[in-house]
């Protein structure tokens, strides 16, 4: 997987990563928390947000010239317990 | 990672359905998925269970958690599929061994601090559950009474889901079935405070209660207010036995579904009375419902007594709505959702003062109704549901004469009830063999075929059904009053004196 680009930006939101994995483009949330106490931060990312995320894959592909053949959506989850990290890939949340 | 399998009971009416529940707890997104045909309050459940397993102290796995209970087809409604719901998240999760519970049926409501609230409809749901055969289930600590009524099945009250889940995963044996005496538990038949002697003057409609009880006909009383015909339909359920054990079941799991059974005596072994007010919609007389339909008055008095006060004053279609009950013993209602057959096999009391302003006409006193206002009245009551009854019987006022005459003649309900047993006794033993217990339930082919009277006894009857006064139906309701006078008289079969008498309280011409 290669870093095409991060924290890219425009009027409707923000993508946190922008990659390549073989043909497909994957846009990538990463989420991080610090405890639990409000919840873990894989479920922290909500339907919603995921929907957000790919509308936003689509803005940022009308900047490019180039294709890709499929579009991913990953959640990346870093969570700290007692200054140690513990960090979960989700590929493919949609 | 992994998937569990764990079993649960739906009910569908009042008998209980095998439904299978599987976790599967997988990689992707957080989130808990419930597939299955769910209502609402089982959709809910999704936040009962996660609350229920926090408050526990048990980890919900950070992961893609898919809920399915099978058959996909069957509508599941309710909460009590909460507790297999969490058996079979922890199970995927790892926590508890899958095998453990892969037999077990789970019943039960978790409370967001993981404690098991009771549920309705445990009797029939742990009758369903034990058609599986010699199963464990695990149901909530407050129905335990109610679910050890179902015998050769391992019971496991249990009051919250820490202490299920200690008990899986110690992976002890099942608990021995509850010591549970079914007669100890039985409530002491209480010393009903009403009795028949209370009624004073009124000795055909005495004698015609008792004839209803020993057979399980259906009676119509028709009279002036105050002359007791509420006092005497009250009284019936004094004069009938306690139900045989397969009854009690049925009675007590319909009262389950319907959510009415007494929390502390889960076992119903006396006929119940039930005596609908005369606003009372035909949902509520025969059952219904949007989503969950639940059995009306009709079924709540399977093997008792439906008493229709003021029958006239029910709206006409909720009366003919009682005529399919009446004559085949069930109720079918249908909703989209789907149909449900609820049992209502009941005897039916029916009163009526004879017009709306209800003063007497006998003596000369000041009926104020025109004779179009009292035809209209009584013809509510429609042809088809008075043929159904099998005796009518007029009450009147009695003077003070006859009631102090009547005084010593009137008998207690444990005198007539000790008749009343020994003429259903009669009847039983007659119909051995058959699954008919009471002359009221005999078909109308059998009685034809098999337990026809004599010629000689049958010549007044066959006169009426030529002239066209008695209808097929109604031979067939004479026959079977006849039948219930001889046994209570103590005849081998009804002679001319029993059909007369069943053919004059048909056509209710006593007075």
């Amino acid at each position: 997987m290669e870093i095409l680009d991060r924290n890219w930006r425009c009027r409707h939101g923000e993508i946190d990563i922008i990659a390549e994995d073989g043909p497909a483009l994957v846009v990538v949330e990463v989420k991080t928390r610090s405890s639990r106490s409000h919840g873990t931060a894989l479920e922290s990312v909500r339907p919603a947000k995921l929907s957000r995320l790919r509308m936003l894959a689509a803005q940022w592909l009308t900047t490019q010239p180039r294709t890709f053949q499929t579009v991913r959506v990953d959640v990346i989850a870093l969570e700290r317990f007692a200054g140690d990290y513990s960090l979960r890939h989700v590929r493919g949340a949609i | 990672m992994a998937v569990a399998r764990t079993r649960s009971v739906a009910l569908v009416g009042v008998t209980g359905r095998s439904v299978e529940v599987e976790a599967d707890v997988g990689n992707g997104l957080a989130g808990i998925h419930l597939i299955g045909l769910p209502d609402t309050a089982l959709s809910e459940a999704r936040e009962r269970v996660r609350s229920a397993m926090v408050n526990s102290h048990y980890p919900w796995p950070d992961a893609r958690i898919t809920v399915s209970l099978f058959p996909a087809s069957l509508p599941k409604r309710g909460s009590q599929f909460d507790l297999a719901i969490a058996v079979a998240i922890l199970g995927a999760a790892g926590v508890i061994p899958a095998e453990r519970i892969a037999e077990p049926f789970f019943l039960g409501e978790l409370g967001l601090d993981g404690r098991l609230r009771p549920v309705r409809g445990v009797l029939p749901s742990v009758l369903g559950a034990a058609k599986h055969g010699e199963v464990t289930v695990v149901i909530p600590a407050a129905n335990a009474a109610e679910a050890a009524l179902v015998p050769d099945v391992r019971i496991m009250p249990v009051s919250d889901l820490r202490q299920l889940v200690e008990w899986l995963r110690k992976g002890d044996d099942p608990p021995e079935s509850l010591p549970f005496d079914l007669t100890e538990q039985m409530p002491p038949t209480i010393a009903p405070a009403v009795d028949l002697s209370d009624v004073v003057g009124q000795p055909v409609a005495r004698r015609a209660l008792e004839v209803c009880a020993a057979g399980g006909h259906n009676l119509w009383m028709l009279g002036p207010p105050g002359t007791g015909k509420t006092l005497l339909a009250e009284r019936l359920p004094t004069l009938l036995p306690d139900l045989e054990l397969d009854h009690a079941l049925e009675v007590t799991a319909i009262h389950s579904v319907a959510g009415v059974l007494p929390p502390n005596s889960p076992m119903i072994n006396r006929p119940p009375f039930v005596s609908p007010h005369h606003t009372a919609t035909s949902a509520a007389i025969v059952g219904g419902g949007s989503a969950v339909v639940r059995p009306g008055a009709v079924s709540l008095a399977h093997r008792g007594v439906l008493f229709m006060d003021e029958a006239p004053e029910f709206p006409r279609h909720v009366l003919d709505a009682l005529r399919q009950p009446l004559e085949s013993g069930q109720v079918t209602v249908s909703r989209a959702a789907g149909a449900v057959t609820f049992p209502a096999r009941f005897i039916m009391v029916m009163a009526a003062n004879p017009c709306p302003c209800a003063q007497p006409q006998d003596k000369g006193d000041s009926c104020t109704c025109t004779p179009t206002v009292r035809r209209r009245y009584l013809g509510r009551l429609s042809g088809p549901l008075i043929d159904r009854i099998d005796m009518k019987v007029t009450v009147s006022r009695s003077s003070r004469r006859e009631l102090m005459a009547d005084r010593q003649f009137v008998e207690s309900s444990k005198t007539v009830a000790a008749r009343v047993l020994t003429a259903r006794e009669r009847a039983a033993e007659r119909l051995s063999g058959t699954p008919w217990r009471t002359n009221a339930d005999i078909p109308s082919s059998a009685l034809h075929a098999d337990y026809r009277p004599s010629d000689e006894a049958m010549k007044q009857v066959s006169s009426c059904l030529d002239s066209g006064t008695l209808s097929a139906r109604g031979l067939d309701r004479v026959v079977r009053v006849a039948w219930t006078l001889a046994d209570l008289a103590g005849k081998p079969k009804p002679g001319p004196d029993e059909t007369g008498t069943a053919l004059a309280l048909w056509m209710g011409l006593n007075s």
